[in-house]
């Protein structure tokens, strides 16, 4: 089966800011993606940049649509922010990991650091009624830079929002809100997973307050990716142990036990 | 038409030919490249032990192209054997590519691999560092060159590929030492030396601090080493740097390339090598030719006036 395609923009809205939701018609994507899992995309037209982007998928209706939540950093996303319904898109993808599904036991705490929400949300989305709770952390430096998706409250999850400025929910870090949430969770270590999605600060401060409660922590990671499929290994991730893992392949989505973040934050 | 071409005893379906350290092992592109379209694969270059390779970032996009710095990353010859060559498929021909620190290293990767059927020819990566002399590349110096294909060459019956640096001044000098060994081609060139530093961070981007552009921004030059090598030796050169579309791989071709090297434009284009394929047919077809001998080299041979300055 082919893994690429020339697809079709149904929508490329902008949420606030830097933020946009491209909605793209991918129905080899759409019906087998799962959470943590992305595509890299490229304007079919567009001689710049050199090397395709990676995206992690925010949606799918399991069926044809899959959308992106994108935040424009620089020129390439300035450049996919002119993306208008109608224009073509190539899509590769699914590619890379999962987050491991969710089972009925199961108390989840997902973080988020600002535009490390769309896989979560997915996440969320897809297994909020799969498990016994599940909790949605998201921070973001202020709010203008803090996107919490519509909709997931009402699907049962618990959704707590902060801003270290403090001007839109709760004042503090992500990681503040893990905090709370882990005292709150008054359950079994076993039972609870925790899974991160952010800065790779953030995602050490997660998986060392994961070890520290004896829960399993999954990390969706991010490095300058160029293949996409395993073969150039430009994405390298200090693996635990030593020699690398790479976020295309190995990740996004790897136990955070498997990566050497000391080396990771250092380089 | 014929778009077949031959380097030694070797037929390859078409001539182009995945560039090493673009295409893996040989087949993760499975499901995107239409692999068919391809004379060749060079693997990744594989060394006698498996490499770390080099701390990120590994890779810049400077729009023109990229460069990189994955530090010859690989699994080793031993788990290359066992582990990814057995399982292998592919609808075209696969070269090996090997790198070594040291000349013996060379000699023993060439005799590992002789003999294997699923291999076709063996591509020498003499741009690693040379721990014996200092981190050189080995391509720098044409006794070295000398030294390591010969070592190559005594071990195994595989047409060798000689991977040259891109040297700018003294190019024939390394390419004619890689023949005088017995170098059944040459790839010309490799990646060129290359940094990008970061105006925020007031730093290099490469966590290696430099690395190797390719694509289309070295392409100009890549054809002016492949010009001045297709005319002065008679063994075939593959032409490697930039080669992009069509045009490109005609132009190389014009030069005296004999076969194409494909590489970063993948990752641009995964559908660049069929492409490339059905350009040239329908290039040969407008110009009434029938086999890429008729245009090979047409525009090789005239005498430079001294235009750099």
């Amino acid at each position: 089966m082919s893994r690429g395609s020339v697809c079709k923009v149904l929508g490329n809205e902008r949420l606030r800011e830097r933020f946009y939701l491209l909605r793209i018609e991918a129905p080899s994507v759409a019906e087998t993606c799962r959470p943590g899992q992305f595509v890299m995309l490229r304007s079919d037209s567009a001689a710049w940049p050199y090397l395709n982007r990676p995206f992690s998928i925010y949606d799918s209706d399991g069926d044809s649509v899959i959308e992106i939540v994108y935040e424009v950093v620089g020129r390439a996303t300035a450049l996919m922010a002119e993306l208008a319904r109608g224009d073509k898109v190539c899509v590769i993808g699914p590619l890379g990991t999962a987050f491991s599904p969710a089972d009925d036991r199961l108390h989840v705490l997902a973080v988020a650091g600002g535009i490390g929400m769309p896989p979560l949300a997915f996440y969320c989305k897809r297994y909020a009624t799969a498990c016994e709770s599940m909790t949605l952390v998201i921070g973001a430096r202020s709010g203008i830079d803090l996107l919490v998706p519509v909709g997931l409250m009402g699907e049962g999850v618990d959704v707590i929002a902060l801003t270290e400025d403090g001007t839109k929910g709760r004042k503090g870090l992500a990681t503040d809100g893990l905090t709370e949430s882990l005292r709150a969770a008054e359950v079994d270590a076993s039972d609870v997973r925790i899974i991160a999605c952010g800065p790779k600060r953030m995602l050490d401060v997660v998986r060392r307050m994961a070890l520290g409660a004896g829960i399993a922590c999954e990390v969706s990671v991010e490095e300058i990716m160029a293949c996409g499929v395993g073969a150039c290994m430009s994405c390298a991730v200090p693996a635990a142990g030593g020699g690398y893992l790479h976020a295309c392949k190995d990740g996004p989505v790897i136990k955070a036990s498997e990566i050497d973040f000391d080396r990771w934050l250092a380089s | 038409m014929n778009i077949r071409v031959r380097i030694g005893d070797l037929e390859l379906a078409t001539p182009v030919i995945g560039a090493s350290g673009l295409f893996g092992y040989g087949d993760e592109y499975e499901g995107l490249l239409d692999y068919a379209s391809m004379g060749a694969i060079v693997t990744k270059t594989v060394t006698l032990e498996p490499r770390a390779g080099n701390p990120p970032p590994r890779m810049v996009d400077v729009g023109s192209g990229i460069i990189n710095s994955i530090g010859l990353e690989n699994i080793g010859i031993e788990a290359f054997l066992k582990d990814r060559l057995p399982a292998l498929a592919l609808p075209c021909r696969l070269f090996v590519s090997i790198g070594g620190a040291k000349i013996d290293e060379y000699r023993r990767l060439a005799g590992m691999l002789d003999g294997i059927p699923s291999v076709s020819a063996v591509e020498v990566n003499i741009s690693c560092p040379n721990v014996e002399q200092g981190g050189m590349a080995f391509g720098s110096n044409p006794g070295i060159t000398r030294k390591v294909i010969e070592g190559v060459k005594g071990e195994t019956a595989y047409p060798v590929l000689a991977k040259v640096p891109p040297v700018i001044w003294g190019l024939e000098d390394i390419c004619g030492a890689a023949i005088e060994a017995g170098a059944d081609a040459l790839t010309v060139a490799n990646t060129y030396p290359a940094i990008s530093l970061d105006a925020g961070s007031e730093k290099p981007v490469l966590g290696a601090v430099t690395g190797g552009l390719s694509g289309g921004a070295v392409k100009p030059i890549s054809l002016l080493l492949v010009w001045r090598a297709a005319a002065a030796f008679d063994i075939p050169v593959l032409g490697a740097g930039g080669i992009e579309g069509p045009e490109d791989a005609i132009e190389f071709i014009l030069a005296g390339a004999s076969a194409l090297q494909v590489g970063s434009a993948i990752l641009k284009d995964y559908t660049a090598p069929a492409r490339i394929v059905e350009g040239i047919a329908r290039y040969m077809e407008s110009k009434g030719y029938s086999s890429l001998d008729d245009f090979r080299g047409k525009a090789a041979g005239q005498e430079e006036l001294g235009g750099e300055e």
